[in-house]
């Protein structure tokens, strides 16, 4: 369970921080979703590991949606407008160049183009977007994607290439 | 244009791009996940041993109570041996009752029956002086 954890943490991290563009929500989705899967689901055979944790951190980051939709709500019934950008700021430490990176340069235009993508999947529907995240980013295959979506292989199908045709409309022919 | 090949190139760099992301994380970030996961590791055990533990608790309390429990109604000498069969017996003496095949109405006027009873039991003792004169009128009243 340990190096399961360990070896997919990172990139659950940043699919959760793409989906909530806030970096203590996707620490704590993250974060229930190990506590979960080690709880509920240790026992189950290791291959079912990845689309039992992509679910349920999946459920997370929409229940951190539904939550902000709520807040947001509220407060601007009571006049204070706080609108999602105010979770979105990036840390400036967070978003601290690594010294230990290859090449400066590089980095940086990888950065560029992660954010340019970043923002082209905040304006797809949910759904395209776990799509692209879980088959894509993720690397899953077409089943495994489903079953973390919690639907059928034919939607996730459908649902990616919908995805693809956006993204690829909005970042243009020469991206990255 | 969206051809399969194309969206390879475009998946492979979209994949790439975000690898790269995921190698360049901060150092408290990746300290929050180290702490989650090993959070995670130890709670796979959890389950069982919480189990036990709750097991454990409310058996060794009951365990205690059933003790003295025992201990009291030895100390007591016993008396409280009978109770149980005098409870029952009790309880048991509203079984005739709950299987009569009567009218259970009938005991919902169970003080109007003693109140005829009543009236019934001083015409059978001669000894007491009763005034039945009333009754007679009435009887013959009713009957004529």
């Amino acid at each position: 369970m340990n190096r399961f954890l360990a070896e997919v943490e990172r990139r659950a991290f940043r699919i959760a921080q793409i989906a909530l563009r806030s970096r203590e929500d996707a620490q704590d989705a993250v974060q229930d979703a190990m506590f979960q899967l080690a709880k509920r689901y240790a026992a189950r055979p290791p291959v079912e590991w990845v689309p039992l944790f992509y679910r349920i951190l999946q459920s997370r980051i929409r229940d951190c949606q539904r939550r902000r939709k709520v807040r947001n709500r509220v407060l601007s019934f009571f006049g204070g407008q706080r609108g999602e950008g105010e979770d979105e700021l990036p840390d400036p430490i967070a978003s601290a160049v690594d010294p230990t990176a290859r090449d400066p340069s590089e980095q940086v235009a990888q950065a560029d183009a992660m954010e340019a993508l970043e923002t082209a999947l905040a304006a797809l529907p949910v759904r395209q977007r776990e799509a692209f995240m879980l088959r894509i980013l993720e690397g899953m295959d077409v089943a495994e994607t489903a079953r973390s979506m919690g639907c059928s292989e034919g939607s996730v199908k459908t649902h990616l290439s919908r995805a693809m045709h956006s993204l690829r409309e909005t970042l243009g022919e020469h991206w990255p | 244009m969206n051809t399969p090949e194309n969206d390879d190139i475009f998946a492979r760099k979209a994949r790439e791009v975000f690898l790269a992301s995921t190698a360049s994380l901060d150092s408290e970030t990746l300290a929050r996940l180290r702490t989650a996961r090993a959070r995670a590791v130890e709670a796979v055990g959890v389950p069982a041993r919480w189990q036990m533990r709750g097991w454990r608790l409310p058996a060794g309390v009951a365990a205690l109570i059933a003790v003295a429990l025992l201990g009291g109604f030895l100390w007591m000498g016993g008396a409280g041996t009978t109770a149980p069969a005098s409870a029952f017996s009790k309880a048991n003496s509203d079984a005739p009752l709950m299987m009569a095949n009567d009218n259970l109405d009938m005991y919902g006027d169970m003080d109007f029956y003693q109140w005829m009873a009543a009236q019934d039991q001083p015409a059978a003792q001669p000894s007491e002086p009763v005034d039945d004169s009333e009754d007679d009128d009435d009887d013959s009243g009713v009957g004529g």
